[in-house]
């Protein structure tokens, strides 16, 4: 009890980014579009005929393999105009051997949920938390409950689909959603690019080209 | 392969289970580092006095414990050398620590792909003092070639470590507060490993003095890499 009260964990202006859109499992709905923000509408109209099923792809990237990597991610963001879902994808045998759409979620492990429960000795500290937490955290205030963050892990799993809502931008981003090329069949080089087809529910496939870039 | 000295085993800490956190608490952070700054050791520990602990706590983007985790007794073998080494770093130094997998293609080349950016923005003298301690959660795969060739690609220099023995690998882990999983073996034979995701800075007295979550942006792993240099004495 005594080393639990010494853990105080000092959060200073941490973003934690992708890892928070991730970090509730079970929650792939709003993982999936968290961070995006609703497409106007005249960005959808200017799409013209294809407005009800159109969909915009931006930012199609993929970082520089290691070498030796077995796998990659290619990232990207996606807005469909009308409610779709992303339900596979695939690239030239001469990129890798497989794609499957993926993932990162944090899990936690130790089973425990809640550890807010402070002494009397620290409910300055405590309004001080809650007050900084609505503030400054956001969602990220739930990432470190249990022993920081080292009771949580991060796994990726496999996923039939990703959701597109209509008109919403959703970024597939490290540490969330992300298409994963496995078994690479050459390293993935910086500056180069490949062509990457998406197979959409009911807009069909759209090819789009992946930069290959550090990240 | 792992050692750790009789006298400072503790065995798996539970130190930070249900530990608190709180963002930037002063409060607690004074506190705490009083009643808990006579444990700090003497050669190489960052923070010589409450004071500046405290002031480079609050200025740390990581995570800071009040209580540092202590790898000082922790010793690893390096695959590529076979050489044993201690996981703290030398004098002057200092030594990031993540456990990972080559297989890995989201969250682990991310992570090391920011400590590159990160170390591109210190200057020579100080990012030629940092050095990556990488642990494969994934020994089956990860072979030492592999692991060299994937490592180096992001951060040198590097030492690779290796545990074939599940047990081993698990209180190394532990001395961390990390974890790791092998998942379900898919048709293929393929599997992913859950890990924890955090990256860790070791000063030379073997503390873990910060854990950045996964998704810190380069630059403020940067940032906290020249405040702990400016605190290293």
């Amino acid at each position: 009890m005594i080393r639990n009260k010494r853990i105080a964990v000092a959060f200073v202006a941490v973003s934690l980014g992708a890892a928070t859109a991730a970090c509730s499992s079970g929650n792939k709905q709003e993982a999936a579009t968290s961070g995006t923000s609703a497409v106007p509408a005249t960005t959808a109209a200017r799409t013209g005929t294809t407005v009800a099923t159109g969909i915009e792809v931006t930012d199609a990237w993929a970082r520089t393999s290691p070498m030796n990597a077995k796998n990659g991610a290619v990232y990207m963001k996606l807005t469909s105009a009308g409610e779709d879902r992303l339900v596979g994808a695939s690239v030239a045998p001469t990129i890798a051997a497989k794609v499957e759409l993926h993932e990162t979620v944090m899990a936690d492990m130790s089973g425990s949920s809640t550890t807010m429960g402070m002494g009397a000795d620290t409910s300055t500290t405590m309004g001080m938390m809650a007050e900084n937490t609505s503030s400054t955290m956001g969602m990220g205030s739930s990432m470190n409950e249990g022993e920081g963050a080292g009771g949580s892990t991060m796994q990726m799993k496999p996923v039939d689909a990703i959701e597109l809502p209509a008109g919403k931008t959703v970024e597939l981003k490290p540490g969330g959603l992300h298409v994963m090329l496995i078994d690479l069949t050459k390293p993935l080089e910086t500056g180069s690019s490949f062509e990457l087809t998406l197979r959409f529910e009911k807009a069909g496939t759209k090819t789009v080209t992946v930069t290959v870039k550090e990240g | 392969m792992v050692m750790f000295s009789a006298a400072c085993d503790r065995g798996p800490t539970r130190s930070g289970r249900n530990g608190r956190r709180s963002l930037a608490a002063i409060v607690l952070v004074t506190v705490f580092v009083v009643s808990c700054g006579g444990t700090a050791r003497q050669n190489g520990s960052i923070g010589g006095s409450s004071t500046t602990a405290t002031e480079a706590a609050n200025r740390l983007s990581g995570i800071v414990r009040q209580q540092p985790l202590d790898v000082f007794d922790v010793s690893v073998t390096d695959a590529r050398t076979g050489q044993t080494m201690p996981v703290a770093p030398p004098a002057g130094e200092l030594r990031l620590v993540y456990f990972g997998y080559t297989s890995c293609p989201d969250v682990c080349p991310t992570t090391l792909a920011d400590v590159r950016r990160a170390l591109r923005t210190l200057p020579a003298d100080e990012s030629g003092k940092v050095s990556l301690l990488f642990v494969s959660v994934d020994p089956e795969r990860d072979t030492a070639e592999i692991l060299d060739g994937y490592v180096s690609s992001f951060v040198t220099p590097n030492y690779l470590v290796r545990l074939e023995d599940p047990d081993a690998l698990a209180q190394l882990e532990s001395r961390f507060g990390a974890r790791s999983e092998l998942g379900p073996r898919h048709e293929d034979g393929s599997y992913e490993v859950a890990h924890t995701a955090l990256l860790y800075a070791v000063d030379p007295a073997g503390k873990v003095v910060v854990e950045w979550p996964f998704g810190t942006p380069s630059d403020a792993i940067a940032s906290d890499l020249k405040i702990l240099f400016s605190q290293l004495t």
